[in-house]
């Protein structure tokens, strides 16, 4: 049985996993990992916790990838057409640009976050000259959010915490997480990075069935 | 689905993702709570000046600058630019060039694949770009001449920032004329001693006290005014709505000659005079008939101040070139204008006092010079030019031209060339035959046909063998003609540098993109009130430069450190010493005439007032002695016949004004059996160009199912089925588009229009692929005006259009809304 603790620190790591994904382009380091026996056994555990479907989609581009002559580039160039270009060519990981009328960039969906941060003395690391409401920030503060548990004393507090994870995850994640997952799936001339962003979707929807129950 | 608690996640341990986890996106700060309501900032724009509210590093409102009584609906659109996600936001190079570089697949361009890089690596590429074609062609094959409507602002004009780098380390091809007026600078120098379109003209209020007549001539200032060159302040409109008045009251007539019901006509309640598109220079002649035949022309002016006219009258009496008379019976059938309406309009002309306002469109055809070659013999035949009211005008509908000058200096700007005795690196001047400079628009010529010897005004032009281009502050993807063959022709360069701030289509065909900011990111300083010089006014930066934008400034500067010329680049300067040095020049040039503060003071204030000028009649000066203030031109009078020109020998702009027949044109000229319709491209009413097309928001305002409009007359429509807001495929040889109809009786049959800027977005790379937004430039014509100018001929098109019925394509030419479902 996992502890609370435990649990807590796997559920972080993966949403860590995930802003780190969605940050930015992998490097030489990181890829090794993933074609190593941790990245292995780290995905294996996701499939083995009914995400076999979308972690299956992903193994088999990263067999794929092992292949290619420079695979980091392949990966880059990857990321660069599914996140970086322009809401015609990629899909925009930024709040905003789902949630606001006119898609724009920087709207309230950023606002609302950095409101957030504040509130609880966090700010965007300044070398990471992005909106707050972009994905890999959002994520990277869940984790953080899931964190705070770790340390709770109490059974309520900790169940306020859950509370707190999970309406982070329904309004301020689910609301377009969805819509830009299914961008991601229309993009031409792209492989890795679709396949991560379906994995997410499916596990945030596992995570909000966990805090639910 | 149910999931099992304790078992939630098991086998799944934290530290396995360890080395697949970065460092954290977020850091701890002791930064209190903002409940401020924000500061508010000054700046300026092509669109005017205004003021910005800026809350947590975010533009959250704009609101007009007060000594604005007119400002335009555009400002609605800033807020749409500065966020729009269309913005490049990272330095990025085309995936396929990145790996072969000059090697590189480029008949993938504009449907590939890119990859991020640093700053350091893009500009180690570009430099190490520029080094390559230098050392293995030479300056021949690199063209970094194309200009256009860089932001505003002095110090960051972006056209100079990039030329003066590239002018640093090796010579490169450049470009003369603009898209804008190519053909009316080239001719009026001939004809009037001056551009006259890029010049002061006679001030409002005078037009206003003595015209009677006011003939807008293919002109719609009140669409066009809403845009100036510098930062605009509106100040023509308070003359408009005199004007208006003036009209309601019967004190001045005014007759609008256009194809069109344009938003002036309307706003004035004038008269409307249809006439068939690229036809003018026949009613003209018809006009100058009459006053000839009548003996309504006033021949001591003719006598004191032209020269030729004797030689253009045979012309005109069918006894010289054609031998075909030019009377109004011969013009009603080529112009639609009946002979009756031109005889009473040619005598309303010399009754009294007549001021000619033509606009720019008219001489973006095939033979442009020859309207406003011919619109000055008219002025000249009625004997007022230099007198108030009078004469003829080439630009008052642009950039507040006729609100009288201040007179004050404005200040000066970042220079566009290296220091005088600074030597590039590599100061190769061998351009190995081919031409140092080219006319604007025959660059895809080069492209296409390099090595091919063609005429420019009176001299040989031999096109240079292109490889590659850097291109900043304009987009040539929105602005030159026949996007097919343009990407025929991309095809054949190796390296295309694009600096912009958002994903032009222009940036979609290069191979190094570079994310400039925007003006909004960036102090700055401008003249406002544009030829008026009515005042000086700070751009304050309203937010940092977004994601990893840059300045020009900042790029090129570190564009030079890789070749040791940072420092010559900057002159050892900064941003704000640059501010302060620009604004203390202007205000040593305006000592003594105008008090300006001391540059602190002016920066915390915001602006400096000028006052409003005197007014000025544009040419008194020649009239009162054309002996001592000859104009320009080679004999220093008007010349109705140009001995140079004529000497030239070209077949298609001869020694004076004529009419020549277009390779296309609608009303049953050549081609219109196959494609009846008339295609206008002339300036939006709103955007200016392809500027602010990218704004969201502002664009749903005036978009037809998420397509640029196209009007057509409710005539056109019914007979091909369309009603107004569907959607249309506009097509001819050359290309095919889709737009969405706006069907108005302001159009007359057989005249359609798009308005030119609409952003390119093709379905693929391929030739031939059908544009989804609606660019008019997918259709029109890439032909040179004539020998003379060489100037763009996009108003000479013709097209057909039907109903789409086909599956619907996505718009691609922007990073869209997505809807959430």
């Amino acid at each position: 049985m996992n502890s609370f603790s435990e649990l807590s620190e796997t559920r972080a790591s993966i949403y860590w996993w995930f802003s780190t994904l969605f940050a930015s382009e992998l490097n030489d380091e990181q890829l090794q990992a993933y074609c190593g026996e941790e990245g292995r056994d780290f995905l294996q555990g996701l499939a083995d916790n009914g995400l076999s479907e979308e972690v299956g989609a992903l193994q088999q581009v990263l067999q794929q990838l092992a292949a290619q002559d420079q695979p980091r580039l392949e990966l880059a160039a990857d990321f660069t057409q599914c996140f970086l270009v322009d809401q015609k060519s990629s899909a925009l990981p930024y709040a905003s640009v789902y949630l606001s009328d006119d898609g724009l960039l920087y709207q309230q969906p950023h606002l609302d976050m950095l409101d957030l941060l504040q509130s609880e003395g966090l700010a965007v690391n300044e070398g990471m000259n992005e909106p707050a409401d972009h994905l890999a920030i959002m994520l990277d503060y869940l984790g953080n959010l899931v964190m705070q548990g770790v340390n709770s004393s109490s059974d309520a507090e900790q169940g306020m915490l859950l509370e707190k994870q999970l309406s982070f995850i329904e309004q301020q994640l689910m609301s377009w997480v969805p819509a830009f997952v299914e961008r991601t799936q229309q993009l031409k001339q792209t492989f890795f990075y679709p396949k991560v962003a379906m994995l997410l979707l499916a596990y945030l929807r596992l995570d909000q069935t966990f805090l639910s129950d | 689905m149910s999931i099992n608690r304790r078992n939630f996640l098991k086998g799944i341990l934290a530290s396995s993702a360890a080395s697949m986890v970065g460092p954290s996106l977020l850091v701890r700060s002791a930064q209190a709570a903002q409940n401020d309501p924000g500061i508010w900032r000054i700046t300026g724009s092509h669109w005017g000046a205004f003021r910005a509210r800026v809350y947590g590093g975010k533009v959250v409102e704009v609101k007009p600058f007060e000594m604005d009584s007119h400002p335009t609906d555009m400002l609605n659109g800033i807020e749409g630019i500065i966020y729009s996600p269309s913005r490049v936001r990272y330095p990025m190079v085309r995936y396929d060039w990145y790996k072969n570089r000059h090697n590189s697949d480029t008949s993938q361009r504009g449907d590939n694949r890119f990859i991020r890089v640093t700053w350091d690596e893009a500009l180690d590429l570009f430099h190490e770009e520029l080094e390559r074609i230098q050392t293995q062609y030479g300056p021949w094959a690199l063209h970094a001449g194309q200009t256009g409507w860089r932001q505003t602002g002095q110090l960051h004009s972006c056209g100079n920032h990039m030329q003066r780098a590239v002018a640093m380390h090796g010579n490169f091809i450049k470009k003369v004329g603009d898209y804008s007026t190519g053909a009316g600078q080239t001719i009026l120098p001939y004809v009037l001693g001056s551009t006259e379109v890029y010049a002061q003209g006679t001030s409002w209020p005078l037009i206003l006290e003595n015209s009677k007549l006011i003939v807008l001539w293919a002109n719609d200032p009140v669409k066009n005014l809403q845009v100036g060159w510098a930062c605009e302040t509106h100040e023509s409109y308070r003359y408009l709505d005199q004007l208006k008045q003036k009209v309601a009251d019967g004190e001045i007539r005014v007759v609008s000659i256009d194809p069109v019901r344009s938003k002036t006509q309307k706003f004035l309640g004038c008269e409307q005079q249809y006439i068939n598109p690229q036809t003018d220079v026949a009613m003209m002649l018809a006009i100058a008939h009459t006053l000839y035949t009548e003996k309504l022309h006033d021949q001591k002016f003719l006598d004191t101040y032209c020269l030729g006219f004797e030689r253009f009258v045979p012309y005109l009496l069918g006894e010289s070139e054609d031998k075909v008379e030019k009377t109004p019976e011969w013009a009603a059938e080529i112009c639609g204008v009946e002979a009756e309406v031109i005889r009473e309009l040619a005598r309303a002309m010399a009754a009294d006092r007549t001021q000619l306002l033509f606009g720019w469109c008219i001489q973006r055809q095939q033979h442009g010079e020859q309207p406003y070659w011919m619109g000055a013999v008219l002025a000249a035949m009625l004997g007022q030019i230099g007198q108030p009211g009078g004469g003829v005008s080439y630009a008052h509908h642009y950039s507040s031209i006729g609100v009288p000058s201040s007179g004050a200096s404005g200040p000066g700007a970042f220079p566009r060339n290296p220091d005088q005795g600074q030597k590039p690196i590599h100061d190769n001047d061998d351009f190995n035959g081919y031409s140092k400079t080219i006319p604007v628009a025959r660059w895809v010529d080069a492209i296409l046909e390099p090595g091919k010897k063609i005429d420019y005004n009176g001299g040989k032009v031999t096109l240079p063998n292109l490889k590659m281009m850097v291109i900043s502050g304009c987009n040539p993807w929105h602005h030159h003609q026949d996007r097919n063959r343009m990407k025929q022709a991309f095809r054949n360069l190796e390296t295309v540098v694009t600096i912009d701030f958002n994903w032009t289509a222009s940036c979609r065909f290069s191979d190094i993109v570079l994310p400039a900011c925007t003006q909004f990111e960036r102090n700055d300083i401008d003249q406002y009130g544009s030829y008026s010089t009515r005042g000086i006014l700070a751009m304050q930066r309203l937010v940092d430069p977004l994601f990893q934008s840059r300045t020009d400034f900042h790029i090129f500067t570190d564009l030079c450190r890789r070749f040791g010329k940072h420092k010559e680049y900057s002159r050892g300067k900064g941003e704000m010493e640059w501010l302060r040095e620009l604004y203390e020049g202007c205000r040593d040039a305006n000592k003594g005439k105008f008090a300006m503060p001391e540059f602190a003071q002016f920066w915390d204030e915001g602006y400096v007032d000028f006052g409003a000028g005197k007014p000025w009649t544009r040419h008194a000066a020649f009239r009162d002695d054309p002996e001592l203030k000859a104009l320009g031109t080679p004999s220093g009078f008007i010349e109705i016949f140009s001995r140079k020109i004529d000497r030239y020998g070209y077949d298609n702009c001869k020694g004076h004004p004529m009419w020549f027949e277009k390779s296309e044109r609608s009303h049953g000229g050549p081609g219109s059996d196959r494609f009846p319709l008339w295609l206008q491209s002339c300036h939006p009413d709103q955007r200016l160009h392809s500027q602010m097309c990218e704004s969201e928001a502002y664009r749903s305002t005036y978009s037809v199912r998420g397509r640029e409009p196209i009007y057509l007359s409710p005539e056109d429509a019914r007979r091909r089925g369309i009603r107004d807001g569907d959607l249309v495929r506009v097509y001819n040889d050359r290309g095919q588009l889709l737009a969405g109809a706006r069907v108005t009786d302001d159009f007359a049959t057989g005249v359609v229009r798009i308005h030119e800027g609409a952003w390119y977005g093709p379905m693929d790379e391929s030739i031939g692929a059908l544009d989804t937004y609606g660019d008019p430039n997918t259709v029109t014509q890439d032909l040179g005006a004539s020998k003379l100018s060489q100037a763009t001929s996009a108003n000479t098109c013709l097209v057909e259009i039907e109903k789409y019925v086909g599956e619907v394509p996505p718009v691609t030419a922007f990073g869209g809304p997505v809807e959430v479902r």
